[in-house]
């Protein structure tokens, strides 16, 4: 065979198999059989996936014409897809969204104004509170519809504590007696194999940070993103827990947390208490395997109230490089306003923001569900939940990167110390922060 | 693939053999425009895939860059920062670490199966191919993921450890043992450099041992004075391979970690601080990309080093010296 023979049918060959390679590549979208395919994201674990698979079933069955590719992830890779995703243009259709990186996506135009649903369109967002929809509002564009609400919360194990034989404090607590209740739960599973410890150590937290600072009476951030707070308050919260880790270490070993990871020390039975979000109620009880869980506020500050806040969560945008924004919207009116969606979701993306939804929440006694929700509606009805959730700057969600994930890790394993962990947050943060 | 292989068994059956002398003159441009038309789809990918993104990197490193903000110029800024930053410095400790450490364990390994290797008569491809099977698998997502359950609290080496009493705990939340343990995964591949030692070990003329042994030299004398000499230019190549590979080790140390590079940045290796950067903790892509181009004058220098040095203990036989 000569060359040149051998060298064309090469080419050919490379050509045709490029050419079959493009025609895989184009039925992505759309294809031949009029189904439009919409990508759909979230974070979160086993779990949660479930339950909105479960909802994307019911909504193909709704909408034949419609065909829902999902995908998801743990929190911090999430967002690294994500902005991946946003430099090459192309964001999922539909995307879980949160405020600590909305502005950030906002602000650059990647996100989809849906406002031309809202009137009356395919996305009926009547029923949501208004100030919970202002939430989901960027420069006069509706780029996020939060679906639900949560609020901080101390999750408890009561079969591990009556085990230790250890009560629970009471809901009027202080920061004070929660170190003590921690000493006392450390000191009484020391015996136990594994160790049980009271819980981890929650100034390596950076939402209680945040919570302390509101419970000074410190907002935070501005809106121009400018930090209300210095390196002072910072090292007074951490030293806040100085007498958990001295002279002997009482807080949950971060040693044993990366053994047990992808789990947690309380979701594996080994530490009683752990602070989180409400709605985590539902991962975390799956996790432990068991609906024996239960919910408190955190405790109260100085002036003896909590100040708690209500966040906007889970909220769902559309990405502004979506090629059917019409069908986008109708998938994110169904997950926010259909009973049946909202049936199967429950509280998992926290208390359910649309009012019609709510009442429709046919919640068993007892659940979880029903659990969340009672929280929560305790925690407004004794005028708990007086502050507003903080403003979160373009930049909120890497600064928190920076303090849970960077330096808790080392402070966790104690290579550094409470000053070394202010000075190098506070050296990293100008290069994370963005200010107008 | 088979195109490929067709194509340049043609060029050489066809080759020196069949050209007939003085005819067709334009044979030869026909063969190079051929040549060319074959490397061109690789040429193409690497313009468009390395050398483009090599050049834009470049440019990157002296900004702020950013996935979704973009960025502006700002000078050596970036580097300047990066000697600073703790966890820089870290992550050039874990690797140096692990370069220093594993690559000559790894050579060792590799050395010893060869020649063990190489003194067998029966069955020795099947050895070889068993011995060589670690490499072809151990790169993967699969592996690493084994590994880690392998040395995680209660997994096989934790039982083991307890059986004699000692290594409480499991491997993977320790920061002093998770070293040891990425350094292991890497020398269990050494079927590469084996494969490259056992080709070198067969070309030692075997009239040089059969000589010592009637001159009295004992078997460390023949390894030392004969295998090792003789052997120098392979382990040269292994050594410049090996050590360029372990400075790019991402993979494993980013399943083993879940990305992060812990317990307590022990596993924190350059190019997974390069990717958290660039990638997560908000998206630092200028600083990526300054990291990354220091690494290419880090591994160019040491490459060089090794070249420098090399003629003070390679030895070339042929090379009348």
């Amino acid at each position: 065979m000569s060359i040149r023979k051998t060298a064309t049918r090469g080419l050919t060959l490379a050509l045709v198999g490029s050419l079959a390679l493009t025609a895989c590549g184009s039925d992505g979208d759309g294809g031949d059989d009029g189904k439009v395919t919409l990508n759909f994201t979230w974070w979160g674990g086993a779990e949660r996936s479930e339950r909105y698979e479960a909802a994307i079933d019911l909504f193909e069955q709704e909408n034949p014409d419609i065909e829902v590719q999902t995908s998801f992830g743990e929190f911090q890779d999430y967002w690294t897809q994500r902005s991946t995703d946003a430099t090459s243009a192309e964001l999922p259709d539909v995307i879980q969204m949160d405020a600590s990186r909305l502005l950030e996506y906002a602000n650059n135009g990647l996100l989809y104004d849906m406002s031309e649903f809202t009137d009356g369109g395919a996305l009926d967002v009547s029923q949501i509170d208004e100030e919970l929809i202002a939430s989901g509002e960027v420069n006069e564009q509706l780029v996020a519809i939060p679906t639900g609400t949560n609020t901080l919360a101390l999750l408890y194990n009561p079969d591990l504590l009556a085990e230790l034989g250890v009560e629970i404090p009471d809901w009027d607590y202080t920061w004070d007696e929660y170190h003590d209740f921690l000493a006392e739960v450390t000191a009484a599973g020391a015996d136990m194999d594994p160790p049980v410890y009271g819980a981890t150590d929650y100034t390596m937290v950076w939402w209680f940070f945040m919570q302390h600072l509101v419970q000074q009476g410190i907002e935070p951030f501005s809106e121009n993103g400018e930090m209300n707070f210095d390196e002072e308050d910072m090292r007074t919260f951490i030293s806040s827990t100085d007498e958990l880790r001295e002279p002997e270490d009482l807080t949950f070993p971060a040693e044993r947390t990366e053994q047990l990871l992808p789990k947690g020390g309380f979701t594996s039975g080994e530490a009683a208490v752990e602070f989180h979000w409400d709605n985590f109620l539902h991962g975390y009880s799956a996790d432990l395997g068991t609906e024996n869980m239960q919910l408190m506020p955190v405790p109260s500050g100085a002036d003896g109230q909590k100040h708690m806040f209500f966040k906007p969560t889970m909220q769902l945008s559309m990405g502004a490089n979506t090629d059917h924004p019409e069908e986008a919207a109708q998938l994110i009116d169904f997950l926010i306003n259909s009973p049946e969606a909202g049936e199967i979701i429950g509280t998992d993306l926290g208390v359910p923001s649309s009012q019609g939804r709510l009442d429709a929440l046919n919640v068993e006694e007892g659940s979880l569900d029903a659990r969340v929700m009672e929280y929560e509606q305790r925690v407004r009805d004794e005028g708990h939940a007086t502050a507003t959730v903080p403003v979160q700057p373009e930049g909120f969600g890497a600064l928190e990167t920076e303090y849970v994930e960077v330096l808790a890790q080392e402070f966790g394993f104690r290579q550094i110390d409470t000053d070394e962990f202010v000075e190098r947050w506070f050296g990293e943060a100008p290069n994370l922060l963005v200010t107008y | 693939m088979t195109v490929t292989h067709e194509a340049s068994r043609a060029t050489r059956a066809g080759g020196p053999a069949r050209r007939p002398q003085n005819k067709r003159p334009s044979r030869r441009a026909a063969e190079t425009r051929a040549g060319y038309a074959f490397l061109a789809p690789w040429l193409l990918g690497f313009i468009a895939l390395t050398a483009g993104p090599m050049i834009a990197s470049l440019y990157l490193a002296f900004t702020d860059y950013h996935p979704i903000r973009g960025g502006e110029w700002i000078g050596t800024e970036n580097f300047t920062r990066l000697f600073d930053d703790p966890r820089f410095l870290d992550s050039v400790q874990v690797t140096l670490t692990y370069a220093i450490v594993g690559t000559p364990i790894k050579l060792a390994a590799a050395l010893g199966v060869a020649m063990l290797l190489n003194n067998r008569k029966r069955g020795k491809g099947t050895y070889r191919s068993l011995f060589y099977a670690p490499s072809l698998i151990g790169a993967s997502v699969s592996i690493a993921i084994v590994w880690k359950a392998m040395f995680n609290d209660q997994g096989i080496i934790d039982d083991i450890g307890d059986y004699f009493g000692t290594w409480n705990g499991g491997w993977v939340g320790d920061p002093g043992r998770t070293m040891p343990m990425m350094i292991l995964l890497a020398v269990w591949q050494f079927g590469a450099p084996m494969v490259i030692f056992l080709a070198g070990l067969k070309q030692i003329p075997n009239e040089l041992y059969e000589a010592a042994q009637v001159d009295g030299a004992g078997p460390m004398r023949r390894f030392t004075r004969i295998t090792l000499p003789m052997l120098s230019p392979v382990l040269f190549f292994n050594l410049v391979l090996e050590t360029i590979n372990s400075f790019q080790v991402f993979a494993s140390a980013f399943i083993i970690s879940g990305g992060r590079g812990g317990p307590a940045n022990s596993t924190l290796f350059y190019t997974l601080y390069l990717y958290q950067r660039g990638f997560g903790q908000g998206g630092q892509l200028g600083y990526a990309a300054a990291m990354a181009w220091l690494l290419v004058i880090a591994v160019g220098i040491i490459t060089l080093i090794f070249f420098r040095t090399s003629r003070y203990w390679v030895h070339y036989s042929g090379e009348g010296r």
